[in-house]
């Protein structure tokens, strides 16, 4: 009982502005959180993947370029104004899209996004699992066998058990996992420099690239876009308690752009010098045995805790958006319930593991466009100036009730920008036009949404959305 | 959040009274200023040309 009532105090009282006393984290602090958000095992995965398309050199091109951009947009698009009002970003999007805009957003992209990052750290905990079993036990699972499922279902269970203990569960495991994967990043870098010279790393081919090798490049800079966006629907509710706009954005940048970074190469550089794209093959021919059974533990372990984040924060989104309907939910079946459907994509473990960068382009094509929405309604049309009280008043009585709830600029723009994106490159078929290999596809998602919505908002919004009283 | 909610209702208002009278001006509130959004995104700019001169 205890627990649901922290939830609960959490899901109401944490929407609601924070007060000067409760901005706890200064630059250095901040930039230590994103640090450890950055250095996850998904960032090894992501390396790996860029391996599979493009050689050393163009991957960290690749890296650069789409972590560069993406984290920037993704940033501008969810610290600045949540750190500026102290209030978490699902609140803050109400000016952007409306109140029934944002349960939109949340109930599809936003729990789309994090069910299949979860269903994909429960299979890799599957597989780091089993890869221990065939050092330990001598056992011979494949990736795909139907232990890791089995795995992966367990993994699945034992998130939901911490996130029943609550937020001191999560925060106290965390506390382990944060340094323990930095000393594992170290280490991983200390083994690779000892074992593989500058120059066979940089004559590596890729894994697995396509036949054209603009095509690569492109898909690996499209990749590494979406990896940045996909930080967006975190952000916002940590950047809220900086004490200045100065301590928000810049350690986010350092965090999520240069920590990202320097794991990501190290993913890239392992999955080269080893030909396989799986962290959870690296670690025994790395570490040998039995530091590699260590590792692959500690790996295990970690995505446990990362699991357990993401749905604590998607499920408290979910509350706050679902209104008096999922207020009622008790935490328990609420958390249940997110996890059915990893649990019926962890039966396919290649399914998402081995489609990583089919599944992450296709969340950058709607989270790009989100980004591009909130920039102009944030920075162009409200010159960062909200109402406060609006954000909180109830139905038709607030600025940003718009047409029933909803923005139709902001939804249709983003939904526009979503459209450009599939039509420069389509994730499910990969075909591309020729603009793609230059210009990506997030990029313009980005620059199409925040042009429509300038021009919708003129056009569907007069005297609607507070838009007149920015200059107030 | 349930706004009709006495409890969350009182205590949203003490957080707005506290932030309009006793945080005014307060630098925790002040917006991003323009010329650190310009140096954010010239920081971006070059180094998304770092990436494609080194690719």
């Amino acid at each position: 009982m205890a627990v649901e009532e922290d939830v609960r105090r959490e899901a109401t009282f944490g929407s609601l502005p924070v007060l000067r006393s409760e901005r706890v984290w200064n630059f250095a602090d901040f930039s230590w959180v994103n640090v450890g958000l950055a250095i996850a095992t998904w960032a090894f995965l992501v390396g790996g993947q860029t391996a599979g398309l493009v050689g050393f050199q163009k991957g960290l091109a690749a890296m650069i370029i789409g972590n560069a951009i993406a984290v920037g947009v993704m940033l501008l698009a969810s610290v600045v104004s949540s750190q500026r009002y102290g209030v978490e970003q699902y609140t803050v999007l109400r000016t952007a899209f409306g109140f029934g805009g944002v349960a939109l957003l949340v109930f599809t992209v936003v729990l789309f996004t994090e069910m299949g990052w979860s269903a994909l750290l429960s299979v890799m905990f599957g597989r780091a699992a089993t890869q221990v079993s065939n050092q330990v036990l001598g056992t011979a699972i494949g990736p795909d066998a139907l232990p890791v499922t089995l795995l992966a279902l367990v993994a699945i269970v034992a998130a939901w058990l911490i996130l029943v203990k609550g937020p001191l569960a999560m925060r106290m495991f965390n506390r382990i996992v944060a340094p323990g994967l930095a000393v594992l990043t170290v280490g991983m870098i200390v083994l690779l420099l000892t074992r593989t010279s500058w120059s066979e790393l940089m004559a590596a081919p890729p894994l697995a690239p396509f036949p054209d090798e603009r095509l690569n490049f492109a898909l690996a800079v499209e990749f590494n876009l979406g990896v940045g966006f996909s930080w967006w629907p975190v952000m916002g509710s940590l950047a809220r308690l900086t004490d200045r706009p100065r301590s928000a954005l810049w350690p986010g940048y350092i965090g999520l752009f240069g920590a990202t970074l320097v794991a990501q190469v190290v993913g890239m550089a392992a999955a080269l010098t080893l030909g396989d794209s799986d962290p959870t093959v690296w670690m025994v021919p790395l570490g040998g045995e039995w530091l590699g059974v260590l590792a692959l533990i500690f790996i295990a372990f970690a995505n446990l805790t990362s699991l357990s984040s993401i749905v604590y924060s998607t499920c408290l989104a979910l509350r706050q958006a679902g209104g008096n309907l999922l207020a009622k939910v008790r935490w328990e079946w609420l958390t249940a319930g997110f996890f059915v459907l990893p649990a019926v994509v962890s039966f396919w473990p290649s399914l998402l593991y081995d489609g990583f960068l089919v599944f992450v382009t296709w969340s950058g094509a709607f989270l790009a466009a989100i980004c591009g929405t909130v920039i102009a309604d944030y920075f162009v049309l409200r010159r960062q100036r909200i109402d406060l009280r609006g954000l909180y008043a109830h139905g038709a009585a607030s600025p940003y009730h718009f047409t029933g709830g909803f923005n139709l600029a902001g939804v249709l723009s983003t939904a526009l920008g979503a459209i450009a994106y599939v039509w420069l490159y389509n994730p499910q078929t990969l075909a591309t036009q020729p603009a793609f290999n230059v210009l990506t596809a997030s990029v313009p998602a980005v620059v199409v949404a925040a042009l429509t919505h300038l021009l919708l908002t003129r056009l569907l919004n007069r005297g609607r959305g507070g838009y007149d009283d920015r200059r107030a | 959040m349930d706004v009709q909610d006495p409890a969350v209702r009182a205590e949203l208002e003490r957080r707005l009274r506290a932030l309009e009278e006793d945080e005014a001006g307060d630098p925790a509130h002040a917006p991003l200023p323009a010329a650190e959004l310009w140096l954010f995104a010239a920081v971006v700019v070059v180094l998304t040309l770092i990436g494609w001169v080194m690719a």
